[in-house]
C-alpha cells in the first residue's frame, strides 16, 4: 500500500509540476530564489520526500523523552503556561522596586533585572568611566544596600529572578544570596538564573572585563559553588539571543550557542565536576526572529542537537542534564523606528514562534524599543501579547502543534545539519575560545549581518514602513529618559555607604579576595564575604582586574 | 605645486613637535609619492631613531607585543612612533585599519600611532613606507616599530626598511608550519614565541631551536624568546636584546650594509611605482602589449631606448 | 595625487552592541575609504587622539545607549581644543528624530537614524568630505 501510495505521488507531483511551469510563463514568482536566513533555497513546496529519513521514536520521540525535539516537559504548556518574564529596570534601585512591584501585580510570574552598563562591567557609579552611564539601560547597583531596596517586599521564596549580567554575575549573585538571607530565605531556594556567559561577549555584547581564560575560571568557580549550594538555580544562560541580535542567521545563533555550551561544559568536566549534576543548572537563551516557520525548526533544532551532544560527546546519563531548557526574546533589532505600532504586531508573531518552538520563559519586546526605554504602557502591551497567546490562541492547548508538517521537520534537520557542521569546524580550530580569539566567530557574524543589510536594502528582503509602505510624516514620540539627577543621587549615597561601613573589614576581606584569585582557589566564597561587608561592585571587581587582567578585543572585517 | 600650500601651514607646527601637523604631513607624503622627496627634504633633521620591524602570521599576538613593548618604553619616558600597516583590498582601494584597538592603553604623551593602508604594496608594508618613516624620523621619535600586515609567509619587505627584526609566532596557529619552510624565517633577527604558557610551547620551542641554523645566532646575535604578551612575561629581556642588537650593528658594521640595501630597495620601489602609474594611464590591447615596453623605455628615459 | 579618505569610526560610552559600527565600517571600506575603527568603550579624548593621529577627513559616531547629546557635546568641545574644528562630525545609532536639530547645533555635520542605507551613508560621508574641499 505504502508503495502505491508513493508512486501516486511521484505522478502527482509531476502534474502539479506541469501546472506549476504553466503557471511560471504567465505570472512569474516574487522573486526568482526564495532562500532560508542560513542560504539554503527554500522549495516551494515540501512533502514527504523531504522527510523519508525521519525516524518519529527517533528524531522526534514524545515530550519530555529523549531527544527532546517535542519539548522537554511531559505536558507542556497543558500544565503551566511558560514564565511571563519581562526584561526590566532602570535608574535607581527603587523606581525599578516600583516597577517589579507594577509588573508583578499585572500577572508578570518572573523578574528579570536589567543593570546599567557601569554594573555590568564593574564600575562604581562615581568611576570616571560611569559618567553619564549611571541607570541608562538598566539598574545602577553599587553595593549591598542597593541591592536591599532592589527587592524591598518580592519574596525571593517565591519570585525567580534572572539577571542579566555576565563579567560581574559572581558579585551580583553573591549580593542576591546576601539579600535572600536578610529575607530569610535560604540559598537552596532560590529560584532564577544567572546570564553568566562571557564567551558571548566577546562576540556580540561587549561587557567583557577579564580576558577568555580566567573569565572561564570564575565562571566554573560559580558552576562549583552553586550545583551545592543553589541546585534551583540555573547557573548559566548560554545566549544566543545576543548573537543573533549582532547579526547570525539562524543556523549561526543554533551552532555558536551550542559551541559556547560545550567550552563552559569542557570546563566544568576539566574542574572534575559532574557532568549529570551541573548539566541540570544549565539552561539557554535564544532569540525570536521574523522568519516564523524557521524559528519553530530554530527551537526545536537546537533541542535535539543539544540533546545528543550532552549525551554521546559528554556522556551524561540523567535525562534532566540533557534537556535544552531556554528563555526567548523577541528580536529587539526587528523593532523599527518607522511607524513603531508596527512592531506591537512583529513582536506576537515572534512570540508565537517561540512558544510553537516550545520555550520556557518568553520576554516580548515593547514597541518603542527602537526609540528609548519602554514606558508602563509599551511595556504592559508586550505582556498582553504574551497572555493573549497563553490564554486566547488555543495553540497552548496540545503540544508541539507543527510536528510532522514537512516543511518544519525538513528545516529542523537542516538547522541541526548546518549547527553541526559549524561545530565540527570549531572543534578543528581548537573550540570556542580559539575561534573567537582569532576573529572567525565575528567575521561569520559580520558577514551575515552584512548580507542581511544589502539585502534590505536592495528590497530583496521588505521591512513595512522601512523599504516598503513608508509613510512620509510621522508625530516624533514621547520617549521615556532617565532623569540625568539620578546619577547625582546615586553618587551622594555611594560616598555615605562608604563612610558609614566598616572599612577594616571591608579591606580585610578584599585583601582575602586578592589572594585566593592569586593562588587560584574558588573566589566565589570570599566575593561573598565582601560583599555582605558592603564592599562595593567596582571594588570588587577592581581586586579581580589586578590579577586577571583586562580584554582588548581584535577587530577583524 | 598643491603640496607646497599645506606643507607651508603646517611645517611650523611640525617644528614644534604638534603631533596634528606630524599626522597631516604624513597624509602629504602619502597622498603625493611623487613629490615626497621633496617634502622629505624641507624637513628638520634629526638623529635616526632605532627602527623595529615585527612581522609575524595573524594571531600570533603582534599587536599586543607591539603595546606591552611600547608600554615599557614609555615608562622609561622613550618617545615612540609605531607604524601598523593593514591591507588595501585590491578592488576597491578601501581599507580597514584595526591594529590601534589592541594598543589603547598606551600613554598618548610619549607615543604616536599611524594606521597605513597597504594601497596595492604586496610584502606586508606600503610603498610610503620610506617617506613615512622619514617624516616620523624627523619629528624626533627614539624608536619607530612597524608593524606588518600579517598576512604571512611573503612579508619580506621589512627587512629592507627596520634595523631590527622581531619575528612573533605562536605554538598554537598552524601557519607557523608553513613560515618554517618560507623565507620570512631567514629574514627575523629573533624569534619570539608568544603565548609561552600553552602547553604545546615547549615543543613547538624545541622544534623552532632545531629547524634554525644556530651558527648564524652568534654573528646575528639572534635569538629566540619564549613570552606571553598578555601575562607581561619574558619582555625584559626582548627589550635588552633589541638594545644590545642594535649596539652590535654598529660594532660589526653590519648597519652599513642595512643601510645600503635600503637605499637600493627605496630606489627600486620608487622607479616601479612611478612605472605603475606611467602603465595606468596607457590604453593597453592585446595586440600592443610588446610595443608598450619599448614605449614606456623611451619614455622614462627621454626618448632612448636601450633595446 | 593619490587620495583617499580616511573615515575614524568611534564607540563612546560603554555600550557593547557595535554591530552598526562594524557594518558601517565595512560599508565605508567597501566604498573605497581607509576605516579606523576604534573599538567599543572609547572615551571621547581617546576617540579624537585617534583622529587627531591618523589624520581622519571625517570622524563617525555611533550610540546606541541614549547618550548622544551629552557625548556629542564632550566630543566637539576636544575637537575644538585640539584643534580639530573643521573636520566634520557624523552620527549613528539610536537617535531620536526630536534630538537631531539640538545636535545638528552643537556641530554634528549629519546624524543617521535607524534605517538609513548604507549606500546613502556612503555617498553623503564622500559628499562631506570632498565637498569640504572644494
Amino acid at each position: 500500500m505504502a508503495e502505491r501510495e508513493d508512486k501516486n505521488l511521484i505522478s502527482e507531483k509531476e502534474k502539479w509540476q506541469n501546472s506549476v511551469n504553466k503557471a511560471l510563463s504567465k505570472f512569474p514568482e516574487r522573486k526568482e530564489k526564495f532562500e532560508t536566513t542560513y542560504g539554503e533555497e527554500l522549495k516551494r513546496i515540501y512533502t514527504p520526500e523531504d522527510i523519508e529519513n525521519l525516524n518519529y521514536s527517533k528524531d522526534l520521540g514524545f515530550p519530555g523523552q529523549y531527544p527532546f525535539t517535542r519539548g522537554v516537559q511531559p505536558t507542556m504548556y497543558r500544565g503551566r503556561f511558560w514564565t511571563m518574564r519581562q526584561y526590566a529596570g532602570f535608574a535607581s534601585a527603587e523606581e525599578s522596586n516600583k516597577r517589579y512591584k507594577y509588573l508583578l501585580s499585572q500577572g508578570q510570574t518572573g523578574l528579570s533585572v536589567a543593570f546599567d552598563l557601569p554594573t555590568q562591567i564593574g564600575y562604581d557609579s562615581d568611576d570616571d568611566m560611569s559618567d553619564g552611564e549611571v541607570g541608562k539601560v538598566g539598574v545602577a547597583i553599587d553595593s549591598l544596600e542597593d541591592m536591599e531596596i532592589l527587592f524591598n517586599e518580592i519574596p525571593l521564596d517565591k519570585v525567580s529572578v534572572s539577571m542579566t549580567i555576565n563579567s560581574t554575575a559572581s558579585v551580583l549573585l553573591s549580593m542576591l544570596i546576601a539579600v535572600a538571607e536578610k529575607q530569610g530565605v535560604k540559598p537552596e531556594q532560590l529560584r532564577g538564573t544567572i546570564q553568566n556567559d562571557i564567551l558571548k561577549e566577546y562576540i556580540a555584547r561587549g561587557t567583557y572585563v577579564f580576558p577568555p581564560e580566567p573569565s572561564m575560571k570564575v565562571i566554573v568557580d560559580i558552576f562549583e559553588y552553586g550545583s551545592k549550594n543553589l541546585p534551583k538555580f540555573n547557573l548559566i544562560s548560554i545566549s544566543g539571543y545576543h548573537i543573533r541580535e549582532a547579526g547570525a542567521n539562524a543556523a549561526q545563533e543554533v551552532a555558536f550557542t551550542l559551541a559556547d555550551g560545550i567550552s563552559y561544559v569542557d570546563a566544568a568536566i576539566k574542574a572534575g565536576l559532574d557532568v549529570d549534576v551541573f548539566g541540570n543548572n544549565l539552561s539557554f537563551f535564544f532569540n525570536a526572529h521574523n522568519n516564523f516557520l524557521e524559528e519553530i525548526a530554530k527551537f526545536r533544532a537546537a533541542r535535539r542537537l543539544w540533546a545528543k551532544i550532552m549525551k554521546n560527546r559528554f556522556k551524561a546519563k540523567s535525562e534532566r542534564a540533557m534537556k535544552l531548557k531556554f528563555h526567548t526574546q523577541t528580536a529587539g533589532s526587528t523593532l523599527t523606528a518607522q511607524q513603531p505600532m508596527n512592531n506591537v504586531v512583529r513582536v506576537a508573531l515572534q512570540a508565537l514562534s517561540a512558544v510553537m518552538g516550545g520555550t520556557q520563559s518568553l520576554h516580548t519586546n515593547s514597541y518603542d524599543e527602537a526609540l528609548g526605554l519602554p514606558t508602563e504602557e509599551s511595556a504592559t502591551i508586550a505582556l498582553r501579547t504574551q497572555q493573549i497567546i497563553a490564554y486566547e490562541s488555543g495553540v497552548t492547548n496540545t503540544i508541539d502543534p507543527f510536528a510532522g508538517s514537512y516543511v518544519i521537520e525538513k528545516l529542523t534537520n537542516d538547522i541541526e545539519e548546518q549547527a553541526m557542521n559549524y561545530i565540527e569546524k570549531i572543534d578543528e580550530m581548537g573550540g570556542m575560545v580559539k575561534a573567537i580569539e582569532n576573529g572567525y566567530i565575528q567575521k561569520e557574524i559580520l558577514n551575515s549581518a552584512y548580507d542581511a543589510q544589502l539585502k534590505i536594502e536592495n528590497k530583496e528582503d521588505i521591512i513595512i514602513g522601512v523599504n516598503k509602505f513608508e509613510t512620509d510624516h510621522e508625530p516624533p514620540r514621547e520617549i521615556l529618559k532617565v532623569n540625568p539627577e539620578m546619577e547625582l543621587k546615586q553618587k551622594e549615597k555611594l560616598k555615605k555607604l562608604r563612610q558609614n561601613r566598616d572599612n577594616d573589614l571591608v579591606k580585610k576581606n578584599l585583601d582575602s579576595l586578592k589572594n585566593a584569585a592569586k593562588n587560584n582557589e574558588n573566589v566565589m566564597p570570599f566575593i561573598l564575604e565582601c560583599v555582605k561587608s558592603y564592599a562595593t561592585l567596582g571594588e570588587i571587581t577592581n581586586v579581580l582586574r589586578e590579577i586577571y587582567g583586562e580584554f582588548n578585543e581584535s577587530v577583524i572585517l | 605645486m598643491f603640496w607646497e600650500k599645506k606643507f607651508n601651514d603646517i611645517i611650523e607646527s611640525f617644528k614644534n613637535k604638534n603631533k596634528y601637523a606630524l599626522a597631516k604631513m604624513i597624509t602629504l607624503v602619502e597622498n603625493n609619492p611623487d613629490d615626497a622627496w621633496k617634502i622629505i627634504s624641507k624637513l628638520p633633521k634629526n638623529k635616526s631613531p632605532h627602527i623595529i620591524g615585527i612581522t609575524g602570521s595573524p594571531g600570533a599576538g603582534k599587536s599586543t607585543m607591539v603595546s606591552k613593548l611600547v608600554e615599557k618604553y614609555s615608562e622609561k619616558n622613550q618617545k615612540i612612533g609605531i607604524i601598523a600597516v593593514d591591507p588595501s583590498s585590491p578592488f576597491t582601494g578601501g581599507a580597514f585599519l584595526g591594529d590601534r584597538i589592541r594598543m589603547r592603553t598606551l600613554n598618548p604623551e610619549n607615543v604616536y600611532i599611524r594606521s597605513v593602508a597597504s594601497r596595492g604594496s604586496v610584502g606586508g608594508l606600503c610603498d610610503s613606507i620610506f617617506d613615512i618613516v622619514d617624516v616620523m624620523s624627523s619629528y624626533g621619535f627614539d624608536k619607530i616599530i612597524i608593524e606588518t600586515v600579517g598576512a604571512g609567509q611573503s612579508e619580506i619587505e621589512v627587512v629592507y626598511v627596520a634595523d631590527t627584526i622581531l619575528l612573533v609566532m605562536s605554538p598554537d596557529s598552524g601557519d607557523e608550519v608553513q613560515m618554517f619552510k618560507a623565507g620570512i624565517m631567514e629574514i627575523a633577527d629573533s624569534y619570539i614565541v608568544n603565548k609561552i604558557d600553552l602547553q604545546s610551547a615547549n615543543r613547538f620551542l624545541t622544534q623552532l631551536k632545531n629547524t634554525l641554523n644556530l651558527e648564524y645566532e652568534e654573528k646575528h646575535l639572534r635569538k629566540i624568546f619564549g613570552i606571553s604578551a598578555i601575562m607581561n612575561k619574558g619582555l625584559d629581556e626582548v627589550i635588552d636584546w633589541i638594545d644590545k642588537h642594535k649596539q652590535n650593528l654598529y660594532k660589526t658594521n653590519e648597519i652599513e650594509d642595512r643601510i645600503k640595501r635600503r637605499k637600493v630597495r627605496r630606489t627600486r620601489s620608487n622607479i616601479i611605482r612611478k612605472l605603475d602609474y606611467t602603465i595606468k594611464d596607457y590604453k593597453i590591447e592585446e595586440e600592443n602589449l610588446f610595443e608598450l615596453k619599448d614605449n614606456l623605455i623611451k619614455k622614462l628615459t627621454g626618448g632612448k631606448s636601450n633595446d | 595625487m593619490d587620495r583617499r579618505i580616511r573615515v575614524v569610526i568611534g564607540k563612546p560610552g560603554l555600550d557593547g552592541h557595535d554591530r552598526g559600527a562594524k557594518v558601517v565600517s565595512r560599508a565605508l571600506r567597501d566604498a573605497g575609504m581607509e576605516v579606523i575603527y576604534t573599538g567599543i568603550r572609547q572615551t571621547p579624548s581617546e576617540i579624537i587622539e585617534t583622529a587627531l593621529e591618523e589624520d581622519a577627513d571625517i570622524i563617525g559616531l555611533s550610540i546606541l545607549s541614549g547618550a548622544h547629546i551629552r557625548l556629542c557635546e564632550k566630543v566637539i568641545e576636544i575637537m575644538k581644543e585640539k584643534g580639530l574644528d573643521n573636520v566634520p562630525l557624523f552620527l549613528g545609532g539610536i537617535i531620536p528624530e526630536n534630538d537631531i536639530p539640538q545636535l545638528k547645533k552643537i556641530g554634528v555635520t549629519e546624524v543617521f537614524g535607524p534605517g538609513t542605507s548604507l549606500n546613502l551613508i556612503s555617498t553623503r560621508v564622500k559628499e562631506i568630505v570632498l565637498g569640504k574641499e572644494v
